[in-house]
């Protein structure tokens, strides 16, 4: 699975929501399935994807997708392809 | 002191802080005041949308202390489950952003004692309302002060929703002595709660099972906070784990720890375990509050003498509701109960330390809301599935028959949805038959046998 797909399979699995729901644009508190429970489920499902540990600041920065792959790319996870 | 109506015996003290305002006790007693000329003069019912404001709360005392009935709705809730509400009960007022608007004057008969009335905090068929008096409320604030280190120069984080019993109970113990409560409803996932922490001296935090999950998550326990001098957690059971890491945290930090168990139906609080009991006991709720009385009775309904024997947890003490109420005619008659049948399963230990072992009835808690297991086994029925429901805390097991199986996907994100839970809290599992008992129910018991075997593999 290419990274770009991990990070889809962990949003739609975080989240409760579809593949084609994941986009760059997609973010917090802006779908009724986004809110503070399923951030918390999305975080393990991002650290279970990429085996990473995130630590407070990159849980409460995590407010788009956009923003998932720039904190990520801080944990050497390249979304270039 | 009396809660509610010598609220200005604390002068220029400040009861209130939110983003917006700091409001003194002289100021809430004069924005009551002025609240209660837009209140009907014949007794009321009043519904109050519970927002996380001053507002909220102003509108709450004065219909208390005018001798209204004010009942505390929850703000996210859904407009047919409102609908109902409004139906069942007529209410008189609604308040919503703190302006109350008068929908009729018929004159509410209702006993003299009801004052407040809360919803459990439950869903799907669960909930119920809760009468509450002026003396429930005045007993309980007192009892959680007797117990809890509440001091008049304390500020008090007030993060839990105001139509929520332990949430009520926050600020009333806290009012009661003059303390100071920050209002802030920002989610512990938002920078703005952090902040909070570096704005203010906040001396104490309260929270459900989730809250503190959330925390620790979020490594809460690895930083310093000057002021901080206890945490309570109450609304379920917390795991060992989180106990263990929490009673850490207090240990290093030298603050204490205060696990509690209280249902709406007593105000709030019922029990409280010791804080330096925390490590040796880390299941236990303690024992009863100052002022009450917990016993365990038998299916026979015989009182439990001896340790270590299960048995239904009842309580007794001046915070036990006047009752419930599902419609307006009810708040006439009251039931009164001496003994409150929590509905719960406990033991206690050699030294009279209480454990909850289960639930007399099928239900689980989700995130803090209670959802009763047979309705959702109806909900699955509706979906015209044919397979039973069984849960644990953190859990919904749905068990049906073969061939069923594929739409299992598409089951669990609809019932999901209908119920308003993540999906993550719903698992369906394949059983090629559903067992029944000799008297064709379900074999609840069969059920949950082959579900600790399948999780413990």
């Amino acid at each position: 699975m290419s990274n770009q797909q991990k990070l889809t399979e962990a949003f739609s699995q975080g989240l409760g929501i579809e593949s084609k729901q994941v986009t760059d644009a997609l973010t917090y508190n802006t779908i009724p399935e986004w809110d503070s429970t399923a951030h918390m489920i999305l975080i393990a499902e991002l650290e279970n994807q990429f085996n990473i540990m995130l630590d407070t600041d990159d849980i409460i920065d995590m407010s788009s997708v956009a923003k998932a792959k720039e904190i990520l790319s801080k944990h050497d996870i390249s979304f270039d392809a | 002191m009396s809660l509610f109506t010598e609220l200005a015996e604390y002068g220029d003290d400040i009861a209130f802080i939110t983003p917006a305002e700091r409001v003194s006790y002289v100021d809430v007693d004069s924005r009551c005041k002025k609240m209660a000329t837009t209140l009907p003069d014949k007794r009321s019912l009043i519904l109050i949308n519970a927002e996380h404001t001053v507002d909220t709360l102003i509108a709450l005392f004065t219909s208390i202390r005018e001798g209204h009935v004010a009942m505390l709705v929850n703000p996210t809730i859904a407009n047919d489950e409102l609908d109902k509400i409004i139906e069942h009960f007529s209410p008189n007022v609604m308040v919503k952003n703190g302006i109350a608007v008068t929908v009729h004057n018929e004159e509410l008969v209702a006993d003299p004692n009801v004052a407040l009335m809360l919803s459990t905090s439950g869903s799907t068929g669960s909930a119920k309302w809760v009468m509450l008096s002026v003396e429930n409320l005045q007993a309980n604030a007192a009892s959680i002060c007797a117990y809890l280190p509440i001091r008049q120069d304390d500020l008090t984080l007030g993060n839990l929703p105001l139509h929520y019993a332990y949430g009520l109970s926050v600020i009333t113990s806290h009012i009661l002595k003059g303390a100071t409560v920050l209002l802030s409803s920002v989610s512990v996932i938002d920078k703005a709660f952090w902040q909070l922490f570096e704005e203010y001296p906040i001396t104490s935090i309260a929270g459900v099972p989730y809250t503190y999950e959330m925390l620790v998550r979020l490594g809460f326990h690895k930083k310093n906070y000057s002021h901080l001098r206890y945490f309570t957690q109450a609304g379920g059971k917390l795991s060992t784990r989180l106990i263990d890491t929490l009673a850490d945290f207090a240990a290093t930090q030298s603050l204490a720890f205060y696990v509690m168990y209280g249902q709406t139906e007593a105000t709030a609080r019922m029990a409280y375990l010791s804080p330096e009991k925390i490590n040796e006991k880390v299941s236990s709720i303690g024992q009863a509050i100052p002022g009450g009385e917990l016993t365990l009775v038998n299916e026979l309904n015989e009182t439990i003498t001896a340790p270590y024997m299960h048995g239904e947890l009842c309580y007794r003490g001046q915070n036990v509701m006047l009752g419930y109420a599902q419609r307006r005619s009810d708040l006439a008659k009251l039931t009164n109960p001496e003994w409150l049948a929590t509905g719960d399963i406990a033991y206690f230990d050699d030294a009279g330390d209480f454990y909850i072992v289960g639930r007399k009835k099928r239900f689980v808690k989700l995130w803090g809301q209670r959802f009763s297991l047979d309705a959702i086994e109806s909900l699955l029925h509706e979906n015209g599935i044919n397979g039973f429901v069984l849960g644990v805390d953190n859990r919904i097991d749905i068990m049906t028959t073969q061939g069923q199986l594929d739409i299992a996907e598409g089951l669990r994100l609809r019932l999901a949805k209908q119920l308003g839970v993540h999906p993550s809290a719903l698992r369906v599992h394949e059983m090629a038959s559903l067992p029944m008992t000799a008297n064709g129910k379900p074999d609840y018991q069969a059920l949950s046998n082959y579900l600790t075997k399948k999780y413990s593999s």
